[in-house]
């Protein structure tokens, strides 16, 4: 993909607010760099920048473009719009940074690099029995019961032969996509906490999935908080002989479930 | 299998249409938001019935599948709290973004990477309160220990108290060595925290009164040493007593902690027990500082090569409760008075004097 990068001559925040996008990625390793072509003015400059930065700005336009098709898209992102051997413009631009994610339209947040596996919003959600943990009328049991057997029945399907043990270990999406998720470096980038706060709207880019703050967060607290908790309580189950009745207990809720989710479509 | 077909017989594409063509407006409504809420990450992709495979869930598959994600998530452990941590940062309830006290934005940035570590304060002061006014200074002189310093200068200042002792006390393996013992290190990631052991040991209740310096304020001086970028903190304090021997074993109800050490005081102090850290060893001394809300462990400089005291860590200081009839052996061991202010009261009312000394 290659898309016309041109520099804006410097203004005004104020003259802007609202207007452009703000770009919020993890600049990764400094060896691995893409070379940046720039149009300012009538001057084109080429400059070496992260991969990942570019990376990012390709996916932001890609949504951009999805999204609205015949507008140009008005981006911020630091490596371009601040020169970073300037101590003094650096120094300047870092004390108003929290301003400018503060005024843009919306933040984006890509959290994937150019090696990342794809569906790294989704994958983990993908063909599960989550539904919304905050609306739905599913226990946690349920939802655990549809983790542990997700793609279980695949397996069986398209792996008759073989380990089917080590086939759902490699091969479980979700929580490969759940580690990818979690260990993505973004999270745990000084500056990346600051675009995120003072962001008017955030939104999540990974590949060519994106997924809105108040979609993400939900889920993520869910993982965080509620899974832990009930492969404690299964696992201590387990350990006191229980998890037959258990699993009985939770067949049955399941096909009650059902039922109930059958009457209310039909109704 | 069955559910599959259930939802391809009436599932919403039939049922769907037809709502759409003859129920009345509110029922369509209806509908269309329980749509919304229904999944809102699945898409328009089909779910597959939540009973599909759940009958070939055998109990060992469980076990192991059980273990497997187990191992999962505690490899996730450390990840999961600083992503959550990042998702606090913004209000769920859209409230207007209020400045931040710097010490909480700094406790994030100890999960935090940057590639120059003086971001790890400057990535952060676009959030915190304005008086803090610290400079960004990205030239070569200005080191991260300067700038780490002066930072802690700056809160002491906005704070008008010691409370960056308690962030002080808690990780300091990667600059600690190169800092004023009273300025954190927030470089280091969280490792011990005496805090929280006590509010396992002692309950949440327990830990909520605690105000050892009640009505007392800080005055903070800073003296420089000439020779070296050494800058030591003048405060005012009353000595509550001498760590004297390891009291771990003698005291059951405590439940000698991992990290943490139970320490008896010197015959004399008016307390007798104090929590502190690993770090603290005998001959210690447990003071009461004016604007630190616990009690610290200081080092007393050797009388030839230091003037400066070492700030070792926060103290909990503990004392038998009152004596069961029920049931014999030693009594409880419950918070003592001065964790809630007593020493302080009998500075306010002149019968304790306060001491000047310097944290180094």
């Amino acid at each position: 993909m290659h898309c016309e990068i041109e520099v804006l001559d410097k203004m005004p925040l104020k003259q802007v607010q609202g207007e452009y996008l703000a770009l919020s990625y993890c600049a990764g390793s400094p060896d691995s760099t893409a070379i940046f072509s720039i149009r300012e003015g009538k001057e084109r400059i080429h400059f070496n920048a992260f991969a990942n930065l570019g990376h990012a700005v390709h996916r932001v336009y890609q949504y951009w473009s999805t999204e609205h098709p015949n507008r140009d898209l008005l981006l911020w992102a630091d490596q371009i719009c601040i020169n970073q051997a300037d101590h003094a413009e650096r120094a300047s631009q870092v004390a108003m940074m929290h301003e400018i994610y503060r005024n843009s339209r919306m933040t984006l947040v890509c959290l994937s690099t150019p090696s990342s596996e794809p569906h790294g919003l989704t994958g983990w959600l993908k063909g599960s029995f989550f539904d919304s943990p905050l609306t739905s009328g599913i226990d946690m049991d349920i939802q655990l019961a549809g983790l542990l057997c997700r793609q279980h029945f695949s397996a069986w399907e398209t792996h008759h032969e073989g380990d089917v043990q080590e086939y759902w270990a490699k091969n479980h999406e979700w929580i490969s996509s759940m580690q990818a998720l979690f260990a993505c470096p973004w999270w745990a980038r000084s500056w990346v906490y600051q675009e995120f706060v003072m962001a008017s709207q955030v939104r999540f880019v990974w590949a060519e999935e994106t997924k809105s703050l108040e979609e993400l967060a939900p889920q993520i607290r869910f993982v965080c908080r509620e899974i832990p908790l009930a492969v404690q309580a299964w696992s201590d189950a387990a350990a006191a002989g229980r998890l037959s009745s258990l699993l009985k207990d939770i067949k049955q809720r399941v096909v009650q479930y059902e039922v109930r989710e059958v009457l209310q479509i039909a109704l | 299998m069955a559910g599959r077909q259930l939802d391809r017989n009436i599932g919403p594409s039939r049922v769907g249409r037809f709502i759409d063509k003859i129920a009345p407006p509110p029922l369509r409504r209806a509908r269309e938001s329980r749509r919304r809420f229904a999944r809102p990450w699945l898409g328009s992709g089909a779910r597959p019935p939540l009973s599909e495979g759940l009958e070939e869930l055998a109990e060992e598959d469980v076990a192991w599948r059980l273990s497997y994600i187990q191992q999962t998530l505690r490899d996730l452990h450390g990840p999961m709290r600083t992503v959550e941590s990042v998702l606090d940062g913004r209000s769920a309830d859209g409230t207007p973004w209020q400045p931040r006290d710097l010490k909480d934005l700094l406790a994030h940035s100890r999960n935090c990477q940057s590639s120059d570590p003086r971001d790890r304060l400057y990535a952060f002061i676009g959030l915190s309160k304005p008086e803090y006014r610290i400079v960004v200074d990205y030239t070569w002189q200005n080191t991260v220990v300067s700038t780490f310093i002066e930072a802690a200068q700056r809160i002491i200042a906005v704070d008008g108290d010691l409370s960056i002792l308690s962030h002080a006390a808690i990780g300091r393996r990667i600059l600690g060595f190169f800092l004023p013992k009273w300025v954190p290190d927030w470089l280091s990631p969280v490792d011990v925290d005496l805090r929280a052991e006590c509010r396992k040991l002692l309950g949440n209740k327990a830990l909520e009164a605690v105000n050892a310096s009640k009505g007392l304020r800080a005055e903070p001086a800073y003296w420089f040493r000439k020779d070296s970028n050494d800058v030591a903190l003048k405060v005012e304090g009353v000595t509550l007593g001498i760590l004297d021997q390891a009291a771990d074993e003698s005291y059951d109800e405590l439940h000698k902690p991992k990290d943490y050490q139970v320490f008896k005081l010197l015959e004399g102090s008016l307390w007798e027990f104090a929590v502190v850290s690993r770090a603290a060893r005998e001959g210690d001394e447990v003071w009461m500082l004016c604007g630190a809300k616990w009690p610290v462990v200081l080092r007393r400089p050797s009388p030839h090569l230091e003037v400066t005291y070492d700030f070792i860590g926060e103290a909990m200081i503990l004392t038998p409760g009152p004596a069961d009839p029920e049931a014999p052996g030693p009594a409880t061991l419950i918070v003592a008075d001065v964790m809630s202010g007593s020493e302080a009261s009998r500075v306010v009312n002149f019968t304790s004097t306060l001491e000047e000394i310097y944290l180094g």
